[in-house]
């Protein structure tokens, strides 16, 4: 290399000073759009916060939730005295408490929640994405919040007292539906591999369901390493998926399968790891407790789905009277009646924080649903 | 065509003008910035993308090692591409500014993507490898061809750290930007943008051409470009020598993964080991260069992997407390201080100037795909045999490797 002109010293600290004021105020720009886009994200969660409240407000005082909390008192005898200050009254959890996620927008907003009787709700520290609960054992899917992307964990709680301990956790996928057998000790969780959505079951979307001891490390088992047994072919399919395990007792259970045409519900056994065609077409199969009634999603041809019910003793099948799409397992609240999540009018489940009601609905034929909690979601009720 | 591939570093140390004791070069400076932003901007968008952690922590370890091949592929044929045309137009700055121009304007295309549902992410993620593909050679190159060839193990550690303290920077920013603005993806990848067109600004600015020897009249095409790269004596020992040990080489997202999962750590942790390889990579870097400039690259390069023998030993066959996690990560971590940038000098001392940049692609494309295949059957393995057995396997592989690789590499020590 040749010697550099004598000005080369100049020329050069001229271009390293445009670069740094440049880089500068290059960064000065991204940082003001962080400002802007931050605010852009306040305002939107304090509107949609606002809304929330607003809805609560009225469906606390209206005569409906009154109604209802008489209903529920007679119900559940002296466990609750309603004549109590709902912010007063110690936090309880027994049978026939209904817990559920709270959907508030704002600092609040994804925190376990239990429902008062007259329809007003009390929050728990730990947050969840998706939770179920039964005996004296909970498993909430919650999202990590601490790490960079999106990293989401199983854990386990007890509900022996209002601090809900945690048992034991491990990391896991995407979450989408959880639910435990009725004496508490086995969970099965679906995640979602890749994609994020149902509706693109067999495309980019790849479910995983699993079901593990609560108690037990280490005692993980993938649906599909089950055995489907039947005579038909196909239900070995290389891409079969599973998801949305409903427990009917301790080891027998009813699960969505798709074997490449459309998703059918299975009916199959822990213990046996085992698997059976139902022979009903749907997803997201919901037992009763009394185990006579099967709830499921019914996809229509616009992409949304209608809530079908099915009598197992005698095969009757009819539609519920929900007009508005359901994409959620429902819960049953009890013999007669179900408990689902549904997005508000106007919001489309994209925001940040998204908005869910929980609505009620009996499934005798010609019903007519309910609200039950507003922004709320992943109804479970303690058994 | 060529000169004597034996007195090419006499030649270049001469006729350049380098002084050896002078390792940070306005270029070196140039690009080890340039790359120190860009991968801020690069690192920032995959952090973001949740693909890549949910997939980390997924089930499905085949699907897992069959995603990284695709993702390293298309990255290996751009690579070869961009140290062709740099070799044969002799624009090594040009070509290395052009990839990272693309790579940050497809940052712009992203911004459009979250704030437009309608516009997909995808294709400006597939561009962004594209750019990476294409600016890695000639950059490298420009590297080795600004440096006396006595301290280009250290002039690449050097690089290499500055890489890295991007790499490291980018997630943690990206982490700041959506703690503040949940949500708002569009300021993860406007900061990006940011990030990434300051490294464009840098090496179109303080980069410099080095063109080589006297002009041609008349360029040689690019294929006899490639048959004289691969008639460099050491040329095709070098590259089969790297393609065993990296053939046998366990991706660190497998390591992660084992440690995460013997370990049961929490997954808040999980991108703690990435960060403790990459500390100890950016620590190492430069001095294990300067002892790769001092007692030779090929020592090092193979005492590297044996590190990685190490790290399978203690995956496989030790009861991982967190203390041997931690060596695991200090070992990967040492591993890639003493193979990742010491390879580009190997190459480097290797190939003549005129077609260093198709060498080194060669060199660091046949260690992607060697990887690649690695990946996926590491991931077989996994799956059909157990993870113990995998390992024991790799093991002995990869012992196997290395002693044929001690016979096989040649001498490359730089002539000083």
């Amino acid at each position: 290399m040749t010697d550099l002109p004598t000005d080369a010293n100049t020329v050069t600290r001229s271009k390293i000073l445009a670069i740094v004021v440049g880089g500068l105020a290059l960064i000065g720009l991204g940082v003001g759009y962080l400002v802007f886009a931050s605010g852009r994200v306040d305002e939107d969660i304090a509107e949609r916060e606002a809304r929330a409240q607003a809805a609560i407000e009225a469906f606390e005082t209206s005569a409906l939730a009154d109604q209802q909390a008489a209903i529920h008192e007679a119900e559940l005898g002296s466990a609750f005295d309603g004549t109590d200050d709902s912010l007063s009254r110690d936090l309880e959890l027994a049978p026939g408490s209904v817990l559920a996620i709270n959907r508030v927008p704002g600092d609040d907003y994804g925190r376990l929640a239990v429902r008062n009787p007259d329809g007003s709700r009390q929050l728990f520290d730990r947050r969840c994405l998706r939770v179920h609960v039964a005996a004296n054992r909970g498993v909430c899917l919650s999202q990590d919040e601490s790490v960079l992307a999106a990293a989401f964990r199983t854990e386990f709680f007890s509900l022996a007292s209002t601090d809900l301990p945690e048992v034991r956790s491990y990391a896991s996928p995407l979450p989408s539906r959880a639910r435990l057998t009725p004496d508490g000790l086995v969970a099965s969780t679906t995640g979602f591999v890749s994609g994020t959505s149902y509706s693109d079951i067999g495309g980019e979307t790849e479910t995983i369901v699993t079901i593990d001891k609560v108690e037990e490390r280490s005692a993980l088992v993938g649906l599909v390493q089950f055995e489907v047994l039947s005579d038909q072919p196909g239900y070995d399919a290389a891409d079969r998926q599973f998801w949305g395990v409903s427990f009917a007792d301790n080891d027998a259970f009813y699960v969505t399968g798709f074997f490449g045409d459309e998703p059918e519900i299975l009916t199959g056994s822990v213990s046996r790891k085992t698997l059976e065609p139902t022979g009903y077409i749907g997803s997201c199969p919901s037992i009763s407790p009394d185990g006579r009634h099967l709830v499921f999603k019914e996809a229509l041809p616009d992409g949304s789905f209608a809530l079908a019910v099915v009598n197992i003793a005698t095969g009757e099948q009819w539609t519920l009277g929900e007009t508005r799409s359901v994409d959620d397992q429902v819960e049953w609240l009890d013999d007669d009646t179900i408990l689902y999540a549904i997005h508000p009018d106007g919001d489309d489940g994209g925001a940040v924080q998204p908005q869910f009601d929980i609505w009620m609905l009996d499934i005798a034929a010609g019903s007519e649903p309910e609200l039950f909690l507003p922004a709320a979601d992943s109804p479970a009720v303690l058994r | 065509m060529y000169p004597s591939v034996r007195n090419a570093p006499e030649r270049t140390a001469t006729s350049t003008g380098i002084e050896p004791t002078r390792v940070l070069s306005q270029n070196l400076i140039a690009l080890g910035l340039t790359s120190f932003f860009s991968d801020i901007s690069s690192e920032m968008v995959l952090a973001v993308v949740p693909l890549f952690l949910t997939t980390s922590l997924g089930f499905s370890i085949l699907g897992f090692g069959l995603f990284e091949a695709g993702y390293q592929a298309t990255n290996a044929v751009f690579r070869i591409w961009g140290g062709s045309i740099a070799d044969h137009r002799q624009n090594h700055k040009r070509t290395a500014a052009s990839g990272y121009a693309i790579s940050a304007a497809t940052r712009l295309g992203l911004v459009a993507s979250a704030l437009v549902a309608a516009i997909p992410a995808v294709p400006f993620l597939l561009a962004d490898r594209v750019g990476k593909g294409l600016r890695t050679a000639p950059r490298d190159a420009l590297i080795s061809l600004s440096t006396h060839p006595s301290r280009l193990a250290t002039a690449f550690g050097v690089h290499r750290s500055l890489d890295t303290a991007g790499a490291l920077l980018g997630p943690l920013i990206a982490f700041v930007v959506l703690s503040q603005a949940p949500g708002a993806f569009d300021a993860v990848f406007v900061l990006s943008a940011v990030a990434a067109v300051i490294g464009v600004a840098i090496i179109v600015t303080f980069a410099q051409e080095k063109p080589q020897a006297e002009p041609k009249r008349t360029r040689p095409a690019i294929r006899d470009q490639w048959r004289d790269v691969l008639a460099v004596p050491g040329m095709r020992r070098l590259a089969i020598g790297v393609a065993g040990l990296s053939l046998f080489t366990v991706s660190d997202a497998f390591v992660y993964l084992v440690i995460q999962r013997t370990t049961d750590l929490s997954a808040r942790y999980f991108p703690l080991l990435f960060v403790g390889t990459a500390v100890v990579y950016l620590v190492l870097a430069v001095p294990v260069g300067r002892l790769a400039d001092r007692i030779g690259t090929r020592p090092v390069f193979i005492t590297g992997h044996a590190f990685l023998v190490v790290v399978y030993l203690l995956l496989g066959f030790s009861e991982l407390s967190l203390a041997v996690s931690l060596a695991c990560l200090g070992l990967l971590g040492a591993y890639y201080a003493a193979t990742d940038g010491v390879v580009s000098a190997m190459a480097s001392r290797l190939v003549d100037s005129q077609i260093r940049a198709s060498g080194i692609a060669l060199i660091t494309v046949v260690i992607a795909v060697a990887r690649m295949a690695s990946a996926g059957l590491f991931g077989l393995l996994w799956q059909s045999l157990g993870r113990g057995e995998a390992l024991t396997i790799y093991l002995a592989a990869l012992l196997v490797a290395i002693l044929f690789a001690v016979r096989l590499f040649p001498d490359t020590r730089a002539v000083a």
